[in-house]
């Protein structure tokens, strides 16, 4: 593995005790970020930990420390990418869904106070990552289309069938209720 | 509600969701991850099976797992399967002629064969009952026996719940439970499993959570296979698997979080310590008649890329090591050849939905890259697919998550659905996915049991 030396991040102007104190800065928001792609506040800390673990292996990597966040934020979506596609595909079992859970869970709490939570389970790991940082994050999409390195075009298009998706299995859900609160 | 009324809703909604404080636990856990030198720190994920961690992952690859999903989606769901306008929408690969094919099998850089997929209905032909909640993600055969992990809490989280995980062995001709291994103290998980000259070993955790200094939060167990007697049990060790005559084995540290150190070797009957090999990398696979070490490139970077060393079981020798362009999955024989399924590569990885394709790997390297399998799933639609290696033969697994689920065996001279397929028609899937063994799938059935499927492979 590449590693960097230990007291100063190779190629860049950041020591690590700098690193250490972007980070700490960044956990709570970092957490958020996995919270809501993953759903899950217990897995949620799983892929904070493990998006922090990897961020300081690759801090060598950060040219620039101005580009932290977004830095930070692209390896939390694709940590948080890998575990939903893995638990998509694997049909893991849905740990603890009682309601003294849902109630410790902030988390889900929320997204599921109206089928939220649903819709949002019914979208691909990408068009979740693109509704969360759009919606959540209230970011341009210009502004995820770099975060991410993705062409703006595969912003929108994920964001466009997203939606699409998301108001389908809504609608199917809660139907007119949802339709009364929007309106 | 139009458009922009529902993007107005959507802002307003998850804007104001809350961004909670991280737990001590987290915060505890994150400082203890950085380590001078950027010393590796890996741990055992709580919520998630090690999928790269354990020496059998190969044979438990996950679409072997999703592969079941399908199965046991029609299987649950009680439909005839049918072809469906969506398979060939959403589950037919568009292969895009990027490999470079070079040897057996002989598969064509531009496919133009149609896709000819038949419905076959996999049939139920037992269901087993006695293992509660059967968790799919570990499981190991010996002889006439499937030995899989239960849940008694249905609740792998908890371990405050009654009965905890524990091992059950069934009876692949009756396909009866007819013993069942349970450590004396509520076990959370069962992580890694293996059975080996007529001994049970597996590892799990205990309690919900770990901060660097404790001990013992997972533990190694044996368990004699015929009077059903613990005989051994080792705080802060981590099972990889069993191969070449020995029980391997790793050191937990960090606050028995973080798998370190070298491989060690134990005796599979008694678990006396039979020395132990220099092993530096990630992980363990134990797969086509070797023992690798995985490595996978750090994940800040688009370039990801998996380290790949075949290594010596006698002494830790590296005797190979290349690197796999992208992410790759469980080694898994094919007759007498080596596959494995790869995500892509570099900015692949991000702008490219599933773009998988399948390696061959001989002694020292990648001998032959298939076509990549387009699985671009922003036409619209929710599918999830993959393709994989499971029960030596290839697979692609469609999954629009809740409505339908397909699987479809792949023919590697073609890279084209072959004609089996299994589908499910029906919403409301609650079951796990479990195992392809020999000719039978194994799903986890809506009851919390166990259903066994025959499985017609086709052509």
């Amino acid at each position: 593995m590449n590693a960097p030396g230990p007291s100063r991040a190779a190629g860049s102007r950041l020591t690590d005790e700098s690193f250490v104190a972007m980070c700490d800065a960044a956990l709570r928001r970092t957490y958020g970020l996995a919270g809501y792609l993953l759903g899950d506040a217990t897995e949620a800390e799983d892929a904070t930990q493990d998006a922090m673990d990897r961020a300081w292996r690759a801090r060598g990597s950060l040219r620039d420390p101005a580009a932290f966040e977004g830095w930070l934020d692209r390896i939390v979506a694709n940590v948080c990418r890998d575990r939903m596609r893995r638990r998509k595909l694997a049909r893991m079992v849905d740990l603890e869904t009682g309601p003294e859970h849902e109630a410790a869970d902030p988390f889900r709490a929320f997204l599921d106070r109206d089928a939220l939570g649903h819709a949002l389970d019914a979208l691909t790991p990408e068009q979740r990552i693109a509704v969360v940082l759009r919606f959540w994050r209230d970011l341009p999409l210009e502004e995820i289309a770099t975060r991410l390195d993705w062409p703006l075009g595969t912003v929108e298009s994920r964001l466009h069938h997203a939606l699409a998706v998301m108001r389908v299995r809504l609608e199917r859900d809660v139907g007119a209720e949802l339709r009364e609160t929007i309106q | 509600m139009n458009d922009t009324e529902f993007e107005g809703w959507l802002a307003s909604r998850l804007g104001d969701g809350p961004s909670p404080e991280p737990s001590p636990r987290l915060v505890a856990l994150v400082h203890a991850g950085r380590r001078p030198g950027g010393a590796l720190t890996r741990k055992p994920s709580l919520t998630m099976p090690g999928w790269f961690t354990a020496g059998r992952r190969g044979f438990a690859g996950l679409v072997g797992l999703a592969a079941c999903v399908a199965l046991a989606g029609a299987l649950l769901l009680g439909i005839s399967a049918k072809t469906s306008p969506n398979v060939s929408a959403s589950g037919r690969p568009s292969i895009s002629p990027t490999g470079t094919p070079t040897a057996s099998p002989r598969p064509s850089t531009s496919p133009t064969a149609a896709a000819t997929a038949t419905a076959l209905a996999a049939t139920v032909v037992a269901r087993v009952t006695g293992c509660q909640n059967p968790l799919g993600w570990d499981y190991a055969v010996s002889g006439n026996d499937l030995f899989v992990v239960c849940d008694a809490s249905n609740s792998p989280s908890s371990n405050t719940a009654p009965g905890g995980a524990y091992a059950a062995r069934v009876d692949l001709t009756t396909n009866k439970v007819t013993a069942t291994y349970r450590y004396k103290t509520i076990m959370t998980y069962i992580e890694d499993m293996t059975v080996d000259d007529g001994s049970l070993w597996f590892d799990g955790t205990f309690g919900s959570a770990c901060v660097p200094g404790c001990s013992g939060f997972r533990r190694l167990e044996l368990f004699d296979v015929a009077t059903g007697k613990n005989t051994l049990d080792l705080p802060n060790v981590e099972l990889e698997g069993s191969a070449f005559g020995y029980v391997w084995v790793r050191n937990l540290s960090g606050g028995a979080m973080a798998t370190e150190g070298p491989l060690r070797k134990l005796d599979p009957k008694t678990g006396q310590d039979r020395g132990s090999i220099s092993f530096k990398m990630d992980s363990v696979q134990f797969a086509c008649g070797s023992l690798w070490g995985i490595t996978r490139s750090n994940w800040a970077s688009a370039d990801a890329s998996t380290t790949v060393a075949r290594i010596d079981p006698a002494d830790g020798t590296v005797l190979a090591q290349f690197t796999v362009p992208g992410w790759l999955g469980g080694l898994q024989s094919v007759g007498s050849e080596c596959w494995a399924s790869v995500e892509p590569a570099g900015a692949d990885l991000y702008t490219a939905d599933y773009a998988d394709l399948f390696v061959r790997i001989g002694e020292s390297g990648v001998e032959y890259t298939s076509p990549r399998f387009d699985l671009n799933d922003d036409a619209g639609g929710t599918w999830w697919t993959a393709v994989d290696v499971q029960g030596g033969a290839f697979w692609l697994v469609s999954d629009d998550l809740g409505s339908s689920a397909t699987l479809q065996r792949l023919d590697p001279s073609t890279w084209q659905p072959t004609g089996t397929l299994w589908q499910s028609g029906a919403s409301g899937y609650q079951g796990d996915p479990f195992a392809i063994i020999g000719r039978s799938a194994w799903a986890c059935d809506d009851a919390g049991g166990i259903a066994r499927l025959d499985i017609p492979l086709g052509p």
